[in-house]
């Protein structure tokens, strides 16, 4: 369903109320706008409805969950789509890294054979997304079965394997969640070089990397958006008693005084 | 039982897929009885391992490992099982999904016939209260719970035996901010009294939380030392190099 209201904006969240077995409610009331080119941070606790937000943008909640209001990713309404037009969103339309880099790539298979698979255009593609996440496209990489590479390889492969169709909205989940200071330095430097080239929505608890990859950040408590603006004026007045609470933790733990 | 030190010398592994390269190429580590002891490095440095060989998981290959006064080679499974306990990264994960919480808590201490069925309740709700939870969660499944909760039980489960060393093997990294802080007090308070080897990836949790810590790379301890000093002025590159990473992290736009 495609109105041409809706084309301009990359991410379109109106409304958005998500409820699981009919009773536990995840979203409520949730509205959000993304043009091309914005980068977005959803932060918040465990709980409070991240994973959520990123499987109704990929079209990804089971039956169980019942969903009012409308997702609008590039002029597909992801709610009303039929099953071949989610094909197409999920990979060529928006792309997507969750935080498991052991859980992405299927053990049996070469690394270079899942990528190809993956890719609608050639061999030249996956070289390019390869190197775009940081890899040198060797032999040797393209033959590795994911147990070989390290967690933080896997994981910028994973990055590679979401930009690999040039999706023009990017969906991290806990990107660097998994792993050591030095590989997320280094992850989080790659994405942000990916800013340019297409609209960011990072879901984290790690404000840290949301001041650094994001230029807009919303905050989710227990379901509903409770701050939502530029990153650097959220972080500096919380305002919201929840959103203070969580910075004030992080603090604690990222040891930043 | 009293807090264990640990010993750890020339600690040799190698892969069995790829036998040219060792894992722990000759590992020396020392834990005093009682510390909070937090070991870090890259990915691939060999800390889970560690973890593997000190359960006695894993052979050495060379070197040895010594808990309290006994070395791991030699002991049993089940004596090993009662001086060590282990709180895992996967809380949820390492919970039988079909069992309530009182018969994962205690199953230890079935295993080692040390409770009656009577017994094990009284002990589950005491458990539970150590480590800051209702003991009215005792008769709930695994995926009634919260991810912090499921981890402050793996916590509790770790107590029951009254081991003298607990090892942590990436508690905290599934948690969000606020939850890391409770968990890791729950796990500092809980270990008192027994001494903590906490392995992560977060400079930071060992600063809060750690006495001590030791930095691995490449199967070695490069630095090893007072978390102030080796976090304050790291002499190592390696340890260098991930201090750098964590403060350029957390300033802004480089």
């Amino acid at each position: 369903m495609t109105t041409s209201s809706t084309t301009q904006q990359s991410l379109l969240i109106e409304g958005l109320c998500v409820t699981y077995r009919g009773r536990v409610e995840a979203l409520k009331d949730v509205s959000l706008t993304l043009y091309p080119g914005q980068s977005l941070a959803i932060a918040g606790r465990s709980g409070s409805g991240k994973s959520t937000l990123a499987a109704c943008i990929l079209g990804l909640l089971g039956p169980r969950a019942v969903v009012k209001g409308r997702v609008v990713v590039a002029g597909i309404d992801v709610n009303q789509a039929t099953k071949d037009e989610l094909r197409r969103l999920r990979g060529r339309v928006v792309g997507y890294v969750g935080q498991n880099p052991y859980a992405a790539f299927d053990p049996l298979f070469r690394l270079g054979f899942q990528l190809e698979e993956a890719c609608v255009a050639d061999d030249v593609a996956v070289a390019d997304a390869l190197r775009l996440a940081g890899l040198e496209p060797t032999r040797g990489l393209l033959r590795s079965y994911p147990h070989e590479l390290s967690g933080g390889m896997l994981q910028r492969a994973q990055l590679a394997a979401a930009i690999l169709n040039r999706p023009s909205l990017l969906v991290l989940d806990e990107p660097t969640g998994a792993l050591d200071p030095v590989s997320r330095l280094a992850l989080a430097r790659l994405i942000q070089d990916l800013r340019a080239k297409m609209t960011l929505v990072l879901i984290t608890h790690d404000i840290g990397l949301a001041a650094r990859l994001a230029e807009d950040i919303a905050f989710l408590h227990d379901g509903r958006v409770v701050a939502c603006g530029k990153t650097a004026q959220v972080l500096a007045h919380p305002g919201v008693e929840e959103v203070h609470a969580l910075l004030s933790a992080w603090r604690r733990t990222s040891g930043v005084a | 039982m009293n807090a264990l030190g640990l010993e750890v010398r020339g600690a040799v592994t190698y892969l069995q897929k790829s036998p040219g390269v060792p894992v722990l190429r000759g590992l020396d580590l020392t834990v005093r009885p009682g510390a909070a002891h937090g070991v870090v490095g890259p990915s691939g440095s060999g800390k889970s391992t560690l973890i593997r060989a000190i359960l006695g998981l894993l052979r050495l290959d060379a070197g040895e490992i010594t808990v309290g006064d006994q070395r791991v080679a030699g002991l049993r499974g089940a004596s090993l099982a009662r001086m060590v306990g282990l709180v895992p990264q996967d809380a949820a994960g390492a919970l039988d999904p079909s069992k309530p919480l009182w018969w994962s808590l205690t199953e230890g201490l079935r295993i080692h016939r040390m409770a009656s069925r009577a017994r094990c309740l009284e002990v589950a709700a005491s458990l539970l209260c150590r480590v800051g939870l209702d003991e009215g969660l005792m008769n709930r499944l695994p995926r009634e719970l919260s991810g912090g909760q499921a981890q402050r039980v793996c916590i509790a489960r770790a107590l029951a035996l009254e081991v003298g060393l607990i090892l942590a093997d990436e508690p905290t990294s599934a948690l969000d901010p606020y939850l890391e802080a409770e968990v890791m007090d729950v796990l500092r308070s809980a270990a008192t009294g027994a001494t903590l080897l906490l392995v992560t990836h977060s400079l930071s949790v060992v600063a809060t939380w750690c006495d001590d810590v030791t930095v691995l790379s490449e199967g070695q301890a490069v630095e090893t030392g007072p978390v102030g000093r080796v976090l304050g002025a790291p002499v190592h590159p390696v340890t260098a190099e991930l201090v750098k990473a964590t403060k350029a992290m957390w300033t802004a736009e480089a």
